[in-house]
């Protein structure tokens, strides 16, 4: 387990916004692979800090070795944006290397069902 | 079509307090489990000296069918293989079994290919992947395939078209082991869902004006607007759905998307060699797997093909093998030549 500090996300702030992305599967679906986005200011700081773990998390595992002959996979790309929208930070890793708690936040952040 | 009400949406996720308290030794259980997860997949898939045995008749195919039970490991528990005649009971099992069956059966019968290597490399298959999984894969060794959430896609197996155009790019890491990304991962797609729907419409006896010409027929549920992931002889027509969107894909190369998505549009510029081939198998007529099946089989094995070859650098090789068979300035020559050009790529 690499746990580069280079590669640990910077400190969330209240402004910080959070984009999970997937791409990669048998077809691409434009509206899946739309990018979701979490915004800090609506969490409060322990949320912030669990998330900001989790991110940390993530670029650890993403450090494991990617299958190179696998087709119709999938991956995610998560990023940390500042208030102007500038990528601050970034990971992408197999959806395999996914921490099931972000994977989760991904599923919740799908647009609202049609009524 | 972005909806991005969820950015509005209150936002409070219980799960990202949970087992806040237990800090960091719960964070690094959780990672040590995908880091191993990770590990054990990377051993499986070391290569096809793990894979269970082949057959050493010609003709005569070997099939492993796994169960993950909703867990994502590979290859997980044997629960058909060889031999084992009677039904299981279990749709995906079953369907998973038949459908390597029909697609072993098609590149041997059609192309006289012994499995995915020629050599009787065993077909290995792993159904009930994961919780909700929404996808099938080659993982480089075997074929994968999901449950589908129920909400917007059913099991992966239902569509035989699915299974083949998995096995197919087995047969392709084999052959021209074509880059996957841009134009030559969009051939690397595209020679999949040739080849899947070949081994679907030979299944079905189908002539070409009787076959649909769609990938993954059956794979949404009714909750969808669409009817396939693709269409091919009418690519960004599948479906135009509000949560899954528009389809994508273009038939002709006035509309090619330069994109990095999808691995530089792997599954969206597919589209216009989809459309090139079923050009091609409706201006020849009678069955796709007479003419049209095996000239492009034979262009995936010309040692000419390289590992980053382009849409024309294909397309010169299929008219190349339609001039060696048939003659140049043959129907099936013209045709090949035609076809392509309908879609815009530039051939001689
Ligand atoms: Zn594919």
């Amino acid at each position: 387990m690499n746990a580069g500090t280079e590669c640990q996300p910077p400190p969330l702030g209240i402004s910080s916004r959070l984009s999970l992305r997937r791409e990669g599967g048998i077809a691409h679906f434009p509206g899946l692979a739309q990018p979701r986005l979490v915004c800090c200011d609506r969490l409060g700081e322990a949320q912030r800090e669990r998330l900001w773990q989790l991110l940390a998390e993530a670029a650890r595992c993403a450090a494991a070795p990617m299958a190179t002959d696998a087709v119709d996979r999938r991956r995610f790309h998560l990023a940390i944006e500042d208030a102007e929208g500038r990528c601050q930070w970034s990971v992408e890793l197999d959806e395999q290397q996914m921490p099931g708690a972000l994977l989760r936040l991904w599923r919740d952040h799908k647009p609202l069902s049609r009524g | 079509m972005t909806d991005i009400q969820h950015v509005s949406r209150p936002f409070v996720p219980p799960y990202l307090l949970e087992r806040i308290a237990s800090g960091g030794s719960q964070r690094l259980r959780e990672c040590a489990r995908h880091t191993l997860l990770a590990d054990r997949q990377f051993r499986a898939r070391e290569g096809a000296a793990h894979l269970p045995q082949g057959s050493s008749a010609r003709g005569q195919v070997v099939r492993y069918i796994y169960s993950a039970g909703q867990r994502q490991e590979l290859p997980g528990r044997l629960v058909r293989r060889e031999g084992d005649e009677a039904e299981s009971g279990d749709a995906a099992i079953d369907e998973a079994y038949h459908g390597l069956g029909a697609t072993y059966r098609y590149f041997w019968e059609k192309h006289q290919r012994h499995s995915i290597d020629d050599r009787g490399m065993a077909l290995q298959a792993t159904v009930h992947f994961g919780r909700d999984y929404e996808n099938a894969f080659w993982d480089g060794t075997q074929m994968v395939f999901g449950d589908g959430d129920g909400e917007l896609f059913n099991r992966f197996t239902i569509a035989l078209d699915i299974i083949a155009h998995e096995l197919t790019h087995g047969v392709i890491q084999h052959e021209a082991d074509l880059v996957y990304a841009h134009q030559a991962g969009a051939l690397n797609e595209s020679l999949s869902d040739v080849f899947g729907s070949l081994v679907k419409q030979y299944r079905l006896g189908q002539r070409v004006e009787e076959a649909d010409w769609l990938i993954g027929a059956g794979l949404f549920t009714e909750r969808v607007a669409g009817r396939a992931l693709r269409s091919m002889a009418d690519p960004g027509s599948a479906y135009d759905d509000p949560l899954l969107g528009r389809d994508p894909q273009p038939g002709h190369m006035r509309d090619f998307v330069e994109t990095e998505d999808d691995n530089g549009g792997v599954h969206i510029n597919s589209g216009i060699p989809n459309r090139a081939f079923h050009r091609l198998a409706m201006a020849l007529g009678g069955h796709a797997w007479d003419v049209a099946g095996p000239l492009w089989y034979a262009t995936l094995l010309d040692e000419r093909l390289g590992r980053e070859s382009d849409f024309t650098a294909f397309a010169e090789l299929t008219l190349d093998n339609a001039g060696q068979r048939y003659g140049q300035g043959s129907r099936e020559w013209t045709a090949t030549r035609d076809a392509w050009r309908d879609v815009g790529v530039a051939v001689r």
